[in-house]
Parts: structure tokens; C-alpha cells; sequence
């Protein structure tokens, strides 16, 4: 008997079972159906959001956006942007609006598989091309100040950004620079977690599917583990600016 | 109306005075109360230690004598929040196993009651025509509250004593750190938890404190007499059989 | 790290812990924060937080009482989405697991986040014998360790230290210039840490939830230090109690709207991430090899006690801890092991042994404060009654399995001749006491003696329970006259 099969035999010996029983079926716990009116919702979601620490300015269109954009460089200049291969990114040409503004920028994993060695963006010392891919965006990406990413979903009630791999690139980018900022689509926000989980579910966690990661991200990083002091930005991004556009 | 009263070993022997105040009180509601001095103890600190057995032993006459007496008493009632609890609620777990004592704990739980919550909910009373002058406040005990639900009966009534003026301490529902041999295996918590409590009821400036339990006032009067403090430990029937208190028409 | 299991010493930690003013201010401060800020987000979700409750207890009475099947569907899963699933009967498998696997791959550095059932198999101690560095990233996890501590809350692991502590323990130990200043503390912490999370070989998690239906791994945090153990290092090792299997996804939307609100207060914690399997191609971002332990350390024993079985209901929100008036006085080190609080209480004598824990069920006012707040609604007062029971009458009480390292009879062996006699008297002053009180002539008798013993010495006998109370307290003694002295003498005729 394999160890699998004495664990699972001891834990239904536990349960006074002699077999294992298929269970009953669990109800399923439907939450109150919440009006979803659009405008509303982004509204409710800054609130939320700007509660915790986070900031939300909306835009209604490409050129407002990297308007928006423009307010959150620094003055001294010196910025080290990680664009995340987003459709939204893409379509507004956020790589080349960076790079026109003199920031560094910091290769897309993409593009790290596609070169290769090349540099094709910031460069360190120990830039072998034998070194794996994930080394070296690991490595570029620690010198980031700013991500920019788009976010997949929106909560309403709670100010949560839902971010769920296997398309866009987003994970280390919303994690690893000090500052994410984060293109949110308006039509995008859900009113309530019940409602993501049913959405994905019909989704991305379809037919024995499930996606590397879902992430929630609900304002900045935060600590209070010192003398119960909040304290942001201890591992995850300090600042977190939602742009939320149409 | 007749009532059986279940004085609780505590009283009993250390706090008679509140089983006196309890009848006095009930006759002038006009209640009829006898007394069976065949009753010892509900079982509550055996039980409380893991002494089941023992906890039973105790139980079974306890249950005989109170099904005997509800033959011709309407009710029981106990001047006890954690006694009535013992029987209405804990005595199940106690002869989980014993179809037979169930239905007996059933029928005799559903007439036995704490005393506040007998004056509100049965006998519908709230003034019971008796005087204190001051500030008093109030502990929830722990049983009374979380297990009987019983929270808003003792207020109403202290509420409606003439001259008083009843003021809400922070932390009213925290334990005072009684908590049966708690209190004796572990001294030293429990009167840190007390101090606490202390610390709620003197900040409201009353000169007395009511609770419906005579554990729990124990507890808090023996740390206050420690500190020194002249707050009075009342139990509710002292408060409303009080000697001024004004006959009823 | 100081991992001896302390149990046994309970009176001597929490006189300690009763002695030390900054502990007591500490402990007041954070469980009364997190008291006040848990009951604002109740508020504020309204009639729905007992409806939630109600819901979520449902789920995991279900998820518990089919604990086989979904156990076995969750792994199969994580199978099936390329991660490796090793079974765990107890914490040393586990160890020797995951060492073995550091040492394969050579792995010499291993990030670690919060996780309690890491520390209770003592995951750290093995790893370093193996000579890998396993460093915790969690902020206040990190804090003490370097101090060599325990943590004394289940959420906020060194609310124990004042921000100079922490400031004497960095330059101590990281050899920095002394700063007191919290900002800058922190920001310290985040820069030494970040190297360790783009150096390390190994991330190791334990599990807030495991979604038996997808496969997926479910992690609650503030910091963000779980995103960056679970995506930086090549290998991810998820250390998974089988109590943690829940069935749905959609299960999360009963859970997640109840523990953020329980523990902090807060609507949503600030990071939750789902994962499930592993990268199937380079230009993925996350590790490429998953390895799921599922641990077993004594939880299969808890399931098979009907009565005791709830306590894997929890999901370690911490709120009983707040709520308790006894863990406010004496703080999570004085329960001498990983699990403080009233949950600790109900766990810890079933993981390490009720001989060896004996203390910590009987250390509670059984006030039910605990139950009120718990959003499971764990019977945790039942249940501390029941371990009370199991200890004192073993031989009659039902359902007890021996836990772990404990063979029944062989209870009275480990103790030590002083207890033995104590217990021996205890037992037999409840017999007395029974016979007394099944006799109303004999109660009545025994009355009449305890009056003539108490004008004659006093009650206050050393080493008896009334001068125990007499060591902190007034006690009135017993009245000169009882009640039923005075109803038969002139009460009895006014009925």
C-alpha cells in the first residue's frame, strides 16, 4: 500500500468509513444579485481603493491616459519602466511613450526569450547568454522603479484588482517595482467577489483548466508588524495608482 | 403562582443572604415559593473539572428532585445565571447518551429559570417597587449572557428601581475571571482578568456593582476588598428586595 | 530558533509573562486594536456576517466529514497541472522530503513565508541540517528569527517588541546603524530581503486554503512577500495540513469575505493569489516544479474524535486569541508551543500529547467569548470541556485516539510523582464531594464540619485551593447561618 492510499485509508478509518462514499452534494450559496451599473461600480471602486492607500484617476481616452502617465514621473527623471506586454500597452504605444520620455526600459520576458543574450534594455555584469531567461528578467526587473500593467478584473466593494495569468505578462511587474500602476478597463469591474469567482469559473478555470496564477491585489504592500505601526511598501509596490479607462 | 426555588450551593452556604433577598422579593410579587432542602448542588464544578461521573452522580438526584417539585411548583427558579445554565443547557451534554434523562432535562429546563429572567419574561414584571439611591452598574455574567441570552432582563429591572441610575461600564461583557477551579488553578490570571473588570467598574464612578451571579461577585469583591475599595458587590435580588423599597399598593 | 515544545512549564510561562510590563502593554494594545477593527468590518458587512458564518461552517463540516475524497480529488489535480505530491504521515517525513529534494537541487538558500505548520514540524532546524539557509520573509517572522523567538500572536508574530528592540536587534545582527525609526526599518528589512528572494533556489508556503476542485493553492497576505517566495525561486514548496482542503473555488467567496475582517479588520487582505501547477514553458512566470506536501502530524488522530473533531474547522484568523480574556494577560508564549489562544488550546494537547498539555485546556474561564467571534463558529469552550474530560476520567470518556506519541494507560507514567499525588487528591476530594452532595444529611453534616474547621484554623490551610484564592484575592468564607438554617427557622411558615 502505498503512502497515499494509507493516508486516505487511515483519514476514512477517522470518519467510520469502511469505503470511500462519493459526499453529498454541497449547496451552493448564491450571493444577492447586485445591480451592475458601470458607472457606479467605478465609483464605488475608487472609493474603495483610495481607502486603503491606493490612487484611481480615470480617463476617457489614449491621450488622457498618458497624461496621467506624465503626472507620476518623477521630476528628477531616472525612471526604469517595466511595460508589461498588455494589449492595452500595445494599442497605446506606452513602450515608445516611456522610452520617448528618456526612461530606461526594462525588457518584456518575451522579449528576454526572444533575444536570447541581446540586450535589448538594461544590462548587467553577469549578462551570460547561458544564464535562464527567468534569471535575467528576475535580475532587470529588481532595478525597476515603475510597472505598468493592465489588470484582468475589478471588485467593486472591496477596491480589487484581479490579475490571472496565461495572456499578459503581469505578475512580476504589479510585485517587483516599487510603483505599479495599473490600466484598468471600466467594462472590467465586476461588482463583487461572488461574481469573479463565478466569471473565471465559466473561464479561465474551465474544463480542468486553471491559470498559474489569479492574483488579488487590493492596495499597496502593507506591515504593521512593528509595534502595530502601518507601514507600506514592505516587499510588494509602496505606491499603486489605478488608471481607469474607456 | 408557585414557585420552587433552587438556592444553588453557593448561596446556600456562602451568600444566604441573596437566597433571603430572593424570596423576600418573589412573596412581594405575590408568588407563593417553597424551598425542598433535599437540594445540594447541580453538579457545575465536578463537571467543569472533567469529573463526569461524579458530575452525574450529583445530577441524578438533583433531576428527581426537580421533576417532583414541578408536580406542584409552575417553575424553578435559581438566583443563578451559571447554575440555571448547568441544567437548562450542560445537563444534555452530561447524559448525552441517555435518551431518557433528555426528555426529563427537556421538560424540566423549559420551566426552570434564572431569577431576572423569571421576573421579565414570566412573570412580566419590571418595577418591582424597590429604592437605592446611587450609580450602579452592571456585569454580564458570562453563562447568563452568551449561553441564556439573558442581558436585557436584569437591566430593565435595575433600571426601574427608584433613585437609581444605572451606567454602562466598557467591557460590561468580559469575563471577571471566575470560571469555577479556574479561579484556584490558576490564581494568578484569573485576578489579573479581574483587575480588569475592577479597572471598567471603577472608571464609571458607580458605588456599586450587580451582577446575577454570586460567583462572579465573589470574584469581584474579593479584588476589590484587596484593593481596599468600597464599591459594594450587589446581587440583583439584594438590589430589588432592597429594605427601603416602597410597599406595592 | 528556540523549538523545545514548552508546555509542561505553563505556570512558570505565564507567571513570566504576567510580570512583564512591556508584554502586558503590548498585548492590551494590539488585541484591542484588532478587537475594535474587526468589530468596524462587521459592521460594516451587516446581516450578512452570521449568514457568511453559517456558510462557512457548513462548508467545512462538509469539507472535514469528506476529507478523503476531497483530499484525494486536490491532489490528483495538483497532478494533473505538474506538481508533485509527497504524503506526509508526520513532520519528520516531511523534513526528510523536502531536505532530500533541497539537496538534490542543490539548492543552499530557501525563502520562506509565514506558515505554522513549517514551524510546527520545525521545518527550519531540518533544513539548516541540510545545509540549506531557510530565511523568513514575513517582516515580523524575519524579526524573530533573528532574535532566535516564537512568534507570540498567529497574525502578527512580534507584536511581543517595541520598535527599540527591533532597532538593537538590526544592528546586532545585520550590523547597520542604529534606527528607530519604523520607515526605516522596514525599508531595511525590504532591501536585505529582496536579495535572498532573487538568490534563492526554494520557496517554501504553507496553505491558507486547497481547492480540491481545481488544484489550487490559495495564500492570504499583506506584505507581498508570498507573491515573491512563490514566483522568484525556481522551486515552490506548498507544506499543506489536510485540514486546509476545501472543495469549490467558489468556496473562497464564503472565506475570503470572513478572514481579512476576523484578523484585521480589513475587507480584503492586501494580496490573495490562486496558484495552480506549474509553468509549462520558459516565458511563463512562475516556478517550474510544485511540490505539495500533505501532512498528516496528528490531524487524522483530531478527525477521528467526534468531539474534538470541529478544531480542524479553523482558518486561523487569530480573533479568538483577541477576543480571550486569558490570552490578553498571558500572551502566545505562554502556551508554550506554535498554536497560542483558545484554538491553541484545543489543538496543541492533541498534537503534542494531553499529558504533555494538560495545563492549557483547564487554563480558561470557559467564558465563550471565543465562540462568539470565531466567523466557523468553533464550539472551542465544548470542546476545552471535553479535553478536560478526556484528561481527568480517560478510561470513560468516548472517541479519545491516542494522539501523538501517547499510548492510552501510558499517561500516568510521564508525570511526575508531585502531579501524580496532586491529581490522586483531586480525584478523590470530587468523590467526597459527590457522596456529599448526593446525600442532602451528609452535605448538610459536612456544612456544619467545614464551619467548625473554619473557626477553629481558618480555611486558609497552605497548599489548599481557598488559600490559593487567598493568595490574590479576599475570600468571605462561609456564612454563619446558611440559607436553608434560616428558611427552616422562620422563612419556611410565611409562604
Amino acid at each position: 500500500m502505498d503512502s497515499k492510499d494509507e493516508m486516505l485509508g487511515r483519514i476514512r478509518a477517522a470518519l467510520g468509513r469502511a469505503k470511500p462514499q462519493r459526499p453529498q452534494p454541497l449547496a451552493a450559496f448564491t450571493s444577492r444579485p447586485v445591480a451592475a451599473d458601470c458607472a457606479r461600480l467605478a465609483h464605488q471602486f475608487q472609493t474603495e481603493v483610495e481607502k486603503i492607500g491606493g490612487h484611481v484617476t480615470f480617463a476617457t481616452s489614449d491621450h488622457e491616459v498618458t497624461r496621467c502617465l506624465e503626472g507620476l514621473m518623477p521630476a528628477a527623471g531616472g525612471v526604469v519602466a517595466a511595460v508589461s506586454d498588455s494589449a492595452t500597452a500595445s494599442r497605446m504605444g506606452l513602450r515608445d511613450w516611456f522610452a520617448g520620455r528618456n526612461a530606461s526600459m526594462v525588457s518584456t520576458l518575451g522579449e528576454f526569450d526572444r533575444s536570447g543574450a541581446s540586450s535589448a534594455g538594461v544590462s548587467f555584469e553577469d549578462n551570460s547568454p547561458a544564464e535562464p531567461l527567468m534569471e535575467r528578467y528576475k535580475k532587470a526587473l529588481i532595478d525597476a522603479s515603475m510597472g505598468v500593467t493592465s489588470a484582468d478584473y475589478a471588485l467593486a466593494d472591496t477596491g480589487t484588482l484581479v490579475l490571472v495569468s496565461g495572456g499578459e505578462q503581469h505578475r512580476l511587474i504589479s510585485l517587483v517595482p516599487p510603483v505599479h500602476i495599473c490600466l484598468l478597463d471600466k467594462s472590467r469591474i465586476l461588482p463583487n467577489l461572488a461574481d469573479l469567482l463565478t466569471r473565471v469559473q465559466g473561464e479561465s478555470y474551465a474544463d480542468g483548466k486553471a491559470p498559474l496564477a489569479m492574483t488579488f491585489i487590493t492596495g499597496p504592500s502593507r506591515t504593521a508588524d512593528i509595534e502595530l505601526t502601518l507601514t507600506m511598501g514592505v516587499h510588494g509596490p509602496r505606491e499603486l495608482h489605478v488608471i481607469i479607462h474607456s | 403562582m408557585r414557585v420552587s426555588l433552587f438556592v444553588t450551593c453557593i448561596v446556600d452556604q456562602m451568600f444566604p443572604e441573596v437566597g433571603v433577598a430572593t424570596v423576600t422579593l418573589l412573596r412581594r410579587l405575590g408568588v407563593e415559593v417553597t424551598f425542598n432542602a433535599g437540594q445540594t448542588c447541580c453538579g457545575q464544578p465536578a463537571f467543569n473539572t472533567g469529573y463526569r461521573e461524579e458530575a452525574r452522580a450529583v445530577a441524578r438526584p438533583m433531576l428527581d428532585l426537580f421533576e417532583h417539585e414541578l408536580e406542584s411548583a409552575d417553575y424553578i427558579v435559581a438566583p443563578s445565571g451559571s447554575c440555571s445554565t448547568m441544567i437548562k443547557k450542560f445537563y444534555r451534554e452530561l447524559f448525552e447518551e441517555d435518551a431518557e434523562q433528555l426528555g426529563r432535562i427537556e421538560r424540566i429546563g423549559a420551566r426552570f429559570f434564572e431569577l431576572s429572567d423569571f421576573l421579565v419574561t414570566v412573570l412580566a414584571v419590571e418595577d418591582v417597587g424597590a429604592t437605592f439611591p446611587g450609580k450602579v452598574t452592571y456585569h454580564d455574567s458570562c453563562h447568563l449572557l452568551r449561553e441564556l441570552g439573558v442581558a436585557k432582563q436584569p437591566r430593565a429591572l435595575i433600571g426601574a428601581v427608584s433613585g437609581v441610575e444605572l451606567v454602562e461600564m466598557n467591557q460590561t461583557v468580559t469575563c471577571c475571571g471566575f470560571g469555577g477551579t479556574f479561579s484556584v488553578k490558576y490564581p494568578e490570571i484569573s485576578t489579573a482578568i479581574g483587575a480588569e473588570k475592577i479597572a471598567s467598574i471603577e472608571a464609571t464612578g458607580a458605588s456599586a456593582v450587580v451582577a446575577c451571579d454570586s460567583s462572579c461577585l465573589m470574584q469581584i469583591a474579593g479584588v476589590l476588598s484587596r484593593r481596599g475599595s468600597h464599591i459594594r458587590c450587589l446581587h440583583i435580588a439584594e438590589l430589588l428586595a432592597s429594605e427601603n423599597a416602597r410597599t406595592r399598593e | 530558533m528556540e523549538h523545545a515544545i514548552q508546555t509542561e512549564s505553563f505556570v512558570e510561562n505565564y507567571r513570566e509573562a504576567l510580570d512583564n510590563g512591556q508584554l502586558q502593554r503590548a498585548l492590551s494594545n494590539a488585541t484591542s486594536k484588532f478587537t475594535a477593527n474587526r468589530g468596524l468590518a462587521i459592521l460594516n458587512v451587516g446581516d450578512e456576517w452570521e449568514v457568511l458564518r453559517d456558510h462557512a461552517r457548513e462548508i467545512k463540516e462538509h469539507a472535514i466529514s469528506n476529507l478523503d475524497y476531497y483530499v484525494d480529488q486536490f491532489t490528483s489535480n495538483v497532478e494533473r497541472l505538474g506538481g508533485n505530491v509527497f504524503w506526509a504521515r508526520d513532520g519528520e517525513a516531511a523534513n526528510r522530503y523536502i531536505s532530500d529534494l533541497a539537496r538534490r537541487r542543490g539548492v543552499t538558500l530557501a525563502v520562506k513565508s509565514k506558515s505554522m505548520v513549517t514551524e510546527e514540524i520545525e521545518l527550519n532546524h531540518a533544513l539548516e541540517a541540510a545545509g540549506v539557509e531557510a530565511v523568513e520573509t514575513d517582516l515580523g517572522e524575519y524579526i524573530i528569527q533573528l532574535a532566535g523567538e516564537r512568534p507570540s500572536h498567529i497574525i502578527a508574530p512580534a507584536i511581543h517588541k517595541t520598535r527599540g528592540d527591533v532597532a538593537d536587534l538590526f544592528t546586532d545582527k545585520l550590523h547597520v546603524e542604529r534606527n528607530e525609526e519604523i520607515e526605516q526599518m522596514t525599508a531595511l528589512a525590504r532591501r536585505v530581503l529582496r536579495t535572498q528572494f532573487a538568490a534563492a533556489g526554494m520557496g517554501v508556503t504553507g496553505a491558507n486554503f486547497a481547492v480540491a476542485e481545481t488544484g489550487t493553492i490559495v495564500l492570504v497576505e499583506n506584505e507581498g512577500n508570498i507573491r515573491l517566495t512563490t514566483s522568484l525561486p525556481r522551486i515552490h514548496v506548498a507544506l499543506i495540513g489536510i485540514e486546509k482542503v476545501i472543495p469549490r473555488l467558489e468556496d473562497l467567496g464564503v472565506f475570503l469575505r470572513l478572514l481579512a475582517r476576523s484578523a484585521t479588520g480589513q475587507q480584503m487582505s492586501s494580496y490573495v493569489s490562486f496558484l495552480s501547477g506549474v509553468k509549462r514553458s520558459a516565458a511563463e512566470e512562475g516556478p517550474e516544479e510544485l511540490h505539495v506536501v500533505i501532512l498528516d502530524n496528528g490531524r487524522v488522530n483530531i478527525l477521528g474524535n467526534p468531539h474534538l473533531r470541529e478544531s480542524l474547522y479553523c482558518i486561523r484568523c487569530g480573533a479568538c486569541l483577541n477576543t480571550c480574556p486569558v490570552y490578553q494577560k498571558i500572551g502566545g508564549h505562554a502556551y508554550g508551543w506554535i498554536y497560542p489562544g483558545p484554538i491553541g488550546a484545543v489543538i496543541t494537547p492533541q498534537l503534542v500529547g494531553r499529558d504533555k498539555a494538560a495545563h492549557l485546556p483547564f487554563a480558561s474561564s470557559l467564558c465563550g467569548a471565543c465562540l462568539e467571534v470565531c466567523p466557523i463558529k468553533i464550539n472551542i469552550p465544548d470542546m476545552l470541556l471535553h479535553l478536560r474530560h478526556e484528561i481527568k476520567e480517560p478510561e470513560t470518556s468516548h472517541g479519545v485516539a491516542a494522539s501523538a506519541g501517547e499510548q492510552p494507560g501510558e499517561q500516568g507514567h510521564r508525570k511526575t510523582l508531585a502531579l501524580r499525588i496532586e491529581s490522586f487528591l483531586e480525584r478523590l476530594t470530587f468523590k467526597l464531594w459527590a457522596r456529599a452532595m448526593r446525600s442532602p444529611a451528609i452535605y448538610e453534616r459536612g456544612a456544619k464540619f467545614a464551619r467548625l474547621i473554619e473557626q477553629a484554623f481558618g480555611l486558609d490551610i497552605p497548599g489548599s485551593p481557598i488559600s490559593r484564592w487567598t493568595s490574590t484575592r479576599e475570600f468571605p468564607g462561609l456564612a454563619p447561618s446558611s440559607f436553608r438554617e434560616q428558611w427552616k427557622r422562620r422563612m419556611k411558615a410565611e409562604g
